[in-house]
């Protein structure tokens, strides 16, 4: 029972990041963005193309990942230049656009099969009374809490977060105090897109690993983050590793395994319709 | 030498509407330009194209004699350019504080809390929660920390009680004083035109003044007239409410 919850924590992990990172640019560009995660699957192939070229996985890892990042950086540079003054709606329109042209793209370059994407650490493993723990699943949850962390400690303790919390909060008040709107908006897609990438990296050595389905890791993400409330990134973090776990657990049981890839739906409908009867959700937001 | 902020020729639209019309003004360093006119004159229409909340239509603007009127606003901003918004525009979920680190390093900070004392205490709260007073003085303070050379002040007295408007408009002075050019939008015409240097009195888009403030303060029919002239009810532009 504990061995496969605890195979569920690298999926839960990625959920986890991309849960952060998609919560990340809802408060800081202001948008829902179902792109982030196709950057991260875009960055992942970059990693794992490369790795099967010869490239050591020390060097791919941090290649793909910088793919991910430049090209989340891209989709900012786009935002910031032709959509400074546009509404949520229309910039998260935007991101769905570029999301399905990267599909068609990369559907071409990297083919519709899956993968075998290395795993970070071959092997290695420990037994913690009687419970196999490996490296994989450890990394996973420290990652995404290291990561988390990050974010939050860059967002509260440092002048540059206190500059695109107000970015975010007003964008014209803030660049009128001389706040480079434009170069925080980059910034911002580019952590997205960086942290977006970890996810499919950590993810894909434990499951199914085509294009299309590394892109949907979009749909356990949004379902933390909305666990979050879009704000909070420890309660993103927990929903994202709660998610992976619960899902893990669902292989055990015949009758819902083949559904268990619903089970972020199921989560997402769940918490609308209990926040639209709690009315809770006004404040969080 | 080149006045601090020079307008010549501006117009500026709205949805197609002309609301400033072929402006002219000259606001020096050291002084108090005030600005008035009656509710939709376009005074915070002005404003904003200065500080580049939106383009302008036609004319230029020049700070130090540099153009500025395509420049980005957060460019002009740096160069030294402060607006005021109408409307107390903290960041409501950011600290006092937070509000003022925004503008500038917290070592630059000193400024704010010597010019506003009670902001002090209020250091940690969250701006959304403080009085409207406290929270004008913070966008105010928010400036201030950023040393500008040009301050543009919109309506500060928006709200307050009578005794707030009366400090507020002495600690104006004093920043015309320590060298910063202010253009100072308000709605009590006798508090601004008392710490005044010059005045433009804009009535629908046009300047129908242009003084000191002395001649305008000794003669209220002047300013009456000009503020009679904004009320005409005939081809007003479209009042949408809300500036
Ligand atoms: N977004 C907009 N679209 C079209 N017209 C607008 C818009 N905003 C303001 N206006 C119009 O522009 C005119 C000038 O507005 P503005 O806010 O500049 O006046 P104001 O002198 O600052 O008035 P107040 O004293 O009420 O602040 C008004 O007639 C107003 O209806
Ligand atoms: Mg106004």
């Amino acid at each position: 029972m504990l061995d496969s919850a605890l195979s569920g924590l690298p999926s839960g992990g990625a959920y986890a990041l991309v849960g952060v990172a998609v919560v990340l640019l809802y408060r800081l560009a202001g948008v829902m963005s179902i792109a982030v995660s196709v950057f991260g699957a875009f960055g992942a192939f970059v990693m794992v193309a490369s790795f099967d070229r010869g490239l050591s996985l020390g060097l791919a890892v941090p290649l793909g990942i910088v793919a991910g990042a430049v090209l989340s950086a891209a989709m900012g540079l786009v935002m910031a230049w032709l959509f400074p003054d546009s509404d949520a709606i229309t910039r998260s329109v935007v991101t769905i656009g570029m999301a399905i042209t990267l599909l068609a793209v990369s559907s071409r370059l990297f083919g519709d099969t899956p993968r075998s994407f290395p795993p970070l650490f071959p092997g290695s493993s420990f037994t913690v009374s009687g419970v196999v723990v490996t490296a994989t699943n450890v990394l996973a949850v420290v990652l995404a809490i290291v990561l988390a962390g990050a974010l939050w400690l860059l967002l509260h303790s440092t002048r540059i977060g206190v500059r695109m919390m107000a970015m975010s909060s007003r964008p014209v008040s803030a660049e009128l105090l001389g706040v480079p709107l434009g170069l925080y908006t980059v910034a911002v897609w580019a952590t997205g897109g960086a942290v977006a990438t970890i996810a499919p990296i950590l993810a894909a050595p434990t499951r199914q690993a085509d294009f299309t389905s590394l892109s949907l890791l979009v749909v356990p993400g949004l379902a933390a983050a909305l666990l979050g409330a879009f704000r909070s990134f420890t309660l993103t973090v927990l929903a994202g590793l709660g998610i992976g776990v619960l899902e893990a657990l669902a292989v055990r049981w015949e009758a819902i395994s083949t559904y268990r890839n619903a089970l972020p739906f199921l989560v997402i409908l769940v918490v609308l319709m209990w926040a639209q009867r709690a009315e809770v959700w006004d404040d969080a937001r | 030498m080149s006045p601090l902020l020079e307008i010549t020729g501006l117009n500026v639209a709205r949805s197609g509407f002309e609301i400033v019309n072929n402006v002219d003004l000259v606001a020096p360093a050291g002084e108090v330009t005030v600005l008035l006119g009656s509710n939709g004159a376009g005074k915070t229409t002005l404003l904003e194209a200065v500080s580049g909340v939106i383009p302008c239509a036609a004319g230029s603007v020049s700070l130090e004699g540099e153009y500025i009127t395509s420049m980005r606003r957060g460019k002009r901003a740096r160069r030294g350019l402060a607006h005021v918004e109408q409307g107390r525009t903290v960041f409501p979920e950011l600290t006092t504080e937070e509000n003022l680190l925004v503008a500038a390093p917290k070592t630059a900070l000193g400024p704010a809390f010597d010019l506003f004392p009670s902001l002090e205490k209020r250091r940690h709260v969250k701006s959304g929660l403080l009085s409207g007073g406290e929270q004008q003085m913070l966008v105010l303070a928010r400036a201030i920390v950023g040393s500008p050379k040009m301050l543009l002040l919109d309506e500060i007295s928006l709200g307050l009680a009578p005794v707030i408007i009366q400090d507020l408009m002495p600690v104006v002075r004093r920043l015309a004083d320590s060298g910063i050019g202010v253009l100072l939008v308000e709605q009590f015409a006798e508090l601004a035109l008392d710490i005044g240097d010059s005045a433009l009195v804009l009535s629908r888009g046009k300047v129908v003044f242009n003084g000191s403030c002395e001649k305008l303060r000794s003669s209220p029919e002047l300013l009456q007239g000009a503020y009679l002239a904004g009320a005409d009810p005939e081809d007003e532009p479209a009042q949408t409410g809300g500036s």
